[in-house]
């Protein structure tokens, strides 16, 4: 696993941690069963709060990407056998999807452009992984 | 794929032909006196009485351990063989069940005389554990060369590098972790220690001290659960292992000349699998035959163990740059 903080990012550190956790999780790099640093230890690696760590796992977990067991390490949960709910769906990507939707809007971008970005990254992350 | 064994298994024929020896004499002084004396003081003579079974069940179970041992370190050391060399380990099993074949059959030799003095065999021990290595040794020196043809998938890791190269010229912290933690290890690390604190409950009215001291050491081995983990950061490379990140092995980045991937034999060139020792390196690694080399400014050089060596290294090299 590789963890690298951009302190040029706009973005929290959590978020960051959480984005790059869920990246090589989708490209394969991470596989179910993997056990992930502590939190003790990552903080102090990349030079961050012990709380912003835990609150990405938190994350993570809450999203069933973690489990968390009695006196182990967290490790990378098994992957969806079925797509999660239209709730979920709309709670983890809905609000972030409506954003990107805005933004392309104001790019100019017409509906058939956008769908065309999203088929094209679509492909390329598939292939990484 | 199916597996095949490529380490013939009659070199294990002495030590199968003492184990059968030891059950056939105990079958043949049949009945034995019961109860019978287990244990023996210095003086010969008994100390302690119970089924005339336990010896029996203890030399045959101990001896069908350690050829299934055998068994498994013989194939090991013949698929990391690049040419035919001779395997020490192979007569492990031949001199260890013949030393307890020995000790079963002059013990029942001793009951069926009904003079309960025991009186351990040194002579007759030396002499099978002689003709039993020697025929082992002689079974290991006509045994086949096979090669073991190994394939492993070189990982491209060349867009790991690149971004960790941006990484560390942008100047960001970076943390990259990976994980030997093998079933086996694992399973030694509860089952064993498990069996040391059941032989010491047993015999602590006795030797408490020994046993206090067996109970430690379980503790020590249950310590060891979770295996080795490697962290490369911009300053540092650790190792830790086990449930309360003992460090093994800490380098700082600033001191390390080169980093290169490393194959390795581990039973012939380290002689097994853990914190090792040979000429040339200190290694740490619980499964494999790969690993990331990394040697210092001052010359001494650690091998760290790992599933993804090609990936390893390169974040190494990227950070000591």
């Amino acid at each position: 696993m590789l963890i690298s903080i951009n302190e040029q990012d706009y973005r929290p550190v959590y978020v960051q941690i959480v984005n790059q956790v869920k990246q090589q999780i989708q490209d394969g790099s991470l596989k179910p069963g993997d056990e992930l640093p502590s939190v003790r230890e990552l903080a102090s690696s990349l030079g961050i709060n012990m709380h912003t760590v835990r609150r990405a796992y938190l994350v993570l977990r809450d999203q069933k990407l973690l489990v968390f067991r009695l006196g182990q390490q967290a490790r990378v949960a098994r992957l969806r056998s079925r797509p999660a709910g239209s709730a979920e769906v709309a709670a983890v990507i809905g609000e972030r999807l409506q954003e990107l939707i805005t933004e392309a809007f104001l790019l100019g971008l017409s509906r058939d452009d956008f769908r065309q970005i999203v088929d094209e990254q679509i492909t390329i992350r598939t292939k990484e992984s | 794929m199916k597996f095949k064994f490529i380490h013939p298994f009659w070199t294990h024929v002495p030590a199968v032909l003492a184990l059968l020896a030891g059950v056939a004499f105990t079958v043949m002084a049949l009945p034995l006196p019961d109860p019978a004396p287990l244990h023996f003081g210095l003086d010969g003579r008994p100390d302690k009485f119970g089924s005339p079974w336990m010896s029996t069940v203890w030399m045959a179970g101990i001896a069908v351990l350690y050829i299934i041992l055998s068994v498994i370190l013989d194939e090991n050391w013949a698929r990391q063989e690049k040419v035919k060399t001779f395997n020490w380990i192979a007569l492990l099993d031949d001199v260890t069940v013949a030393a307890l074949a020995t000790v079963q059959i002059t013990y029942v030799n001793m009951l069926a005389s009904s003079l309960y003095i025991y009186q351990f065999p040194w002579l007759e021990t030396l002499i099978a554990v002689v003709l039993a290595g020697g025929a082992a040794a002689l079974l290991e020196w006509m045994r086949p060369y096979r090669r073991w043809e190994t394939s492993f998938q070189v990982e491209d890791v060349s867009q790991v590098k690149a971004e960790v190269e941006r990484m560390v010229k942008a100047g960001q912290p970076l943390a990259y972790w990976e994980v030997q933690s093998p079933v086996y290890s694992n399973v030694l690390a509860v089952v064993v220690p498990v069996l040391m604190v059941v032989i010491a409950a047993t015999a602590w009215s006795e030797v408490p001290w020994l046993s206090a001291l067996v109970a430690l050491v379980a503790i020590a081995l249950t310590l060891s659960y979770g295996g080795f983990r490697t962290l490369v950061t911009r300053e540092n490379i650790i190792v830790r292992m086990g449930m309360l990140g003992i460090r093994l092995l800490g380098l700082r980045t600033a001191d390390i000349a080169a980093a290169g991937v490393h194959t390795f034999a581990p039973l012939k060139d380290f002689g097994g699998y853990g914190i090792r020792f040979n000429r040339d390196m200190r290694g740490y690694f619980l499964r494999g035959d790969r690993g990331v080399k990394v040697t210092t400014r001052k010359g001494k050089s650690y091998l760290i163990g790992s599933d993804h060596a090609e990936r390893l290294e390169a974040v190494i090299n990227a950070v000591i740059a």
